[in-house]
């Protein structure tokens, strides 16, 4: 038995899953496609049912790749049953989705979530007349109060059934449609979707192409818009019939606050800064506790081991990949998805879009963009991941330069472990505005060299909820699985590969090369070079590698506070680490890959050389 | 009497008076608008009583101040619906005189103000919106300030109009706009809020306040 939830964003389909299926959650890609689709077990008379957590949607004939998903795996039958998970505060919006899937003639259930908010609302919903309307059985619940969950498996596998209800379109379509059936034999829906250009059996598509040609020439709207409107007009006629509304005072006045220029703004940049501090501030102390941990349990015993030395070079290098991959994505980056969690499932993160739309049009992107630039404070990796949902090709090319200068959080502990620790905390501030400003720049100038159409944000404002922890807590996990899965493996093959050139001498000559440069212009140890090719694995392998080479921890004794300035100048800006380039390249093709890291080298070596030749001419 | 009654014999007394400057004889209006003397008898009796004619004494009869508005409003209904008909659908002038006459009587306000503003609108901008923008008579979303309850009349070019219909903008809706930042609009559809920027509420045109 298989059963998929589908649903609009933000209507708690997830907590809904999470509650059915408890842990034990798998995270699959559909292949083809970039789109994570959840699985999970739920037991029925000790019969295991398995369920489905689709993505998001609004509509299932949208262009996104969630709803193209979304619409094969139904056209495709994938499941026993669906259930439908509407929002019964917005149930008119709502409606909608469920007329469309109702269209596929599929077994299902429409669960009613939020029926606590609905209340609060003073709305009242007649469950049995819409019922009897769409012919479905109605389920209302409230998942954050646990209320009717229980009951939402045994309806679904058991009382399940195809709906009755058909929306009445347009005469004229209702013909197309009619005609399309009887030529081609292909049923209602897939007639339906043919009208809109969307399907597979091309004989079918191109006699309706004619015919929505006909139709578009006689309306002058799109068909799409035509059969939106009327199911529009359907949802609002059911809608009117189940849901009675007593008028209850309306509360917004946490909004009043956060959506406006004043104090919105101020309250958006101190959320942000403030979770920066706390991912820096818990992290650190996370991050100590791990690499001690395996400088005691791993290092220290390999070193005493004395072992051949080809295999102590591959272990060392083994571990310290280990070391870096855990000391880092633990405790910064799961810290920093936990706290981005809690951002998302209250509603403010698409505040955060609405405040940032108008600074983000300067660099040509839109409020959208903001989310995966936040996201990449904490790693640029899934932040590169997350550009597909922001629009147009070039908006997600511009996006793509930008976040890989976004400083994540491997970028924070070089500022902070070697200008923080040995030059002062302004100094280390300095780097960031440096870096800021950059981005500013580099965004100025992509947008005016940047082709192609820049189409604007659309994005849902949700009220503002309280998360559940159960939600936060899966989330961080499933982003922090994603990077461990993605991250891990490169960091493990590239670590070894540098260690087998530092076994065969290969470094020394890199360096020997390197010097001039390092030396001349930036005005750097030569051993920098080794450090700074590291920082290329993950970036804070620049310091500790640095730390390494120097052969003391407290690097003053070594370096100068002017070159260590410009080393975490140059080290931060320098070339995206190991795993971003393979995202950059995964997600947006080679071309946009090797210019990020031209382009990223360029700026860190220029800006590296301007701090060095200013600080010649001052001093 | 019925509405066409009425106003026939309104519209041929305003003629009247306007080509003769005198009042008319009821056997003028009988064959002005070919209904039997009886009936233009009893039609101007029930004018009379609702005070929209006045009766001279002398077989005379005139339109009252009450009279003269009604007259205008039917002849004005009467030469959008010719217009529209004559030169938006090109029908003859004697057809569409002719349709105007009898459709004049049972158009509704609402249609004929909208009717105006379709012949206004498009007197304006014959080649369409996206090149004279300014000129023409649409309003878009993006127009609109903080506060306004505006419903949507068309949404116009590509892009996101997928997104939007499916997020309920459709024409025909009432939008609410809550929040305004610079250009970007928090609006309310269908009691969902949904933040667009100023591109995309350029593209939402809204019905012009008549």
């Amino acid at each position: 038995m298989k059963i998929g939830l589908i649903g609009n964003p933000n209507v708690g389909k997830s907590l809904i899953f999470s509650h059915l299926t408890g842990i034990g959650v798998e995270v699959s890609n559909y292949p083809g496609t970039t789109v994570d689709i959840l699985s999970g077990i739920s037991c029925l008379n000790r019969l295991p049912v398995e369920i489905i957590d689709l993505p998001g949607i609004y509509s299932l004939d949208g262009e996104g790749d969630e709803e193209r998903l979304v619409l094969d795996l139904v056209l495709k039958k994938n499941f026993d049953a669906l259930i439908v998970v509407l929002d019964a505060a917005h149930l008119e919006r709502n409606l909608y989705l469920l007329l469309q899937v109702l269209e596929h003639h599929l077994p299902m259930v429409a669960v009613l979530n939020m029926a606590d908010e609905a209340e609060k609302q003073g709305i009242l919903i007649d469950t049995e007349e819409l019922s009897r309307l769409t012919g479905v059985p109605v389920l209302l619940t409230a998942a954050t109060i646990g209320k009717n969950i229980a009951e939402i498996i045994p309806i679904a596998t058991e009382k399940a059934s195809v709906g009755t209800y058909q929306v009445a379109y347009d005469r004229h379509i209702e013909g197309a449609v009619r005609t399309l059936m009887r030529v081609s034999g292909a049923p209602r829906v897939c007639s339906l979707l043919a009208l809109q250009g969307i399907g597979t059996d091309t004989s079918l598509l191109e006699a309706a192409k004619t015919i929505a040609e006909e139709i578009e020439e006689e309306h002058r709207m799109p068909v799409s818009s035509l059969l939106a409107g009327n199911r529009h007009h359907g949802a609002a006629e059911i809608y009117h019939q189940v849901a009675s509304r007593t008028q209850v005072k309306e509360m917004r006045g946490v909004d009043n606050w956060l959506l406006t220029p004043f104090p919105g703004v101020l309250i958006m940049v101190s959320i942000l800064l403030s979770m920066l501090l706390t991912v820096f501030f818990v992290g650190s102390f996370f991050e100590e506790l791990i690499v001690e941990a395996f400088e005691v349990g791993a290092i220290i015993p390999l070193q005493a081991a004395n072992l051949d030395p080809l295999v102590y070079a591959l272990l060392f290098s083994l571990v310290i990949a280990i070391q870096a991959g855990l000391g880092i994505a633990f405790p910064f980056v799961f810290t920093f998805y936990l706290l981005m969690s809690i951002v998302e499932d209250t509603g403010y993160m698409s505040r955060i879009a609405f405040l940032a739309d108008r600074i983000m049009h300067r660099f040509g992107l839109h409020g959208q963009a903001i989310i995966p630039m936040v996201l990449g404070l904490g790693c640029n990796v899934p932040a590169i991941m997350a550009i597909r949902q922001i629009g147009t090709k070039r908006e997600r090319h511009i996006a793509a330069f930008l976040i890989t200068m976004v400083p994540c959080s491997a970028r924070t502990v070089i500022i902070a472990g070697i200008v923080g620790v040995f030059v002062g905390l302004y100094a280390a501030l300095s780097i960031y505005l440096i870096i800021f400003v950059l981005i500013l720049l580099s965004g100025l100038v992509l947008s005016k060299i940047t082709t192609g159409t820049q189409l604007g944000m659309v994005l849902e404002v949700p009220p503002l909820r309280i998360p559940s922890p159960v939600m936060v807590f899966t989330r961080a996990w499933i982003h922090i699985r994603e990077f461990l899965v993605i991250a891990m493996p490169l960091l493990i093959i590239s670590s070894i590969f540098l260690g087998l050139l530092g076994f065969y001498g290969i470094l020394d000559i890199f360096e020997e090369i390197t010097a001039p440069v390092m030396t001349g212009i930036l005005g750097l140890p030569p051993f920098a070079s080794t450090s700074l090719l590291f920082g290329i694995l993950r970036k804070e392998m620049a310091f500790e590698t640095l730390v390494v080479l120097a052969g003391t921890a407290n690097l003053t004794e070594v370096m100068t506070q002017l070159q260590l300035y410009i080393f975490a100048l140059v080290s931060t800006l320098f070339i995206p680490c190991i795993s971003t380039i393979a995202v950059l390249y995964r997600e947006q093709g080679l071309k946009t890959a090797i210019q990020i890291s031209l382009y990223t080298v360029m700026l860190g070596f220029s800006v590296g050389a301007l701090a060095y030749w200013i600080s010649t001419i001052a001093l | 009497m019925d509405i066409a009654e009425r106003e026939d014999t309104l519209l041929s007394l305003m003629r009247n008076a306007r080509m003769t400057g005198n009042g008319a004889k009821h056997a003028d209006i009988a064959s002005y608008t070919g209904f039997s003397d009886q009936k233009i008898v009893s039609i101007l009796h029930d004018l009379v009583l609702s005070g929209e004619v006045t009766d001279k004494g002398d077989g005379t009869y005139h339109l009252s101040n009450a009279g003269v508005i009604a007259a205008e409003t039917v002849m004005r209904r009467h030469n959008i619906l010719e217009t529209f008909l004559q030169e938006m659908l090109g029908m003859d002038h004697e057809d569409a005189h002719a349709q105007a006459c009898t459709m004049e009587h049972h158009t509704s306000d609402d249609t004929i103000n909208r009717l105006r503003r379709f012949l206004k609108g498009s007197d304006e901008c014959p080649t369409g919106c996206q090149r004279q923008r300014r000129r023409c008579s649409f309003k878009s979303l993006a127009d609109c300030s903080q506060g306004d309850e505006v419903r949507i009349d068309a949404i116009r070019g590509c892009g996101r109009g997928g997104r939007l219909a499916d997020l309920g903008l459709v024409p025909g809706e009432l939008v609410t706009i809550k929040q305004r930042m610079s250009d970007t609009l928090l609006i309310r559809v269908k009691d969902c809020d949904i933040a667009i920027s100023p591109e995309v509420a350029r593209s939402v045109l809204v019905e012009v306040a008549p």
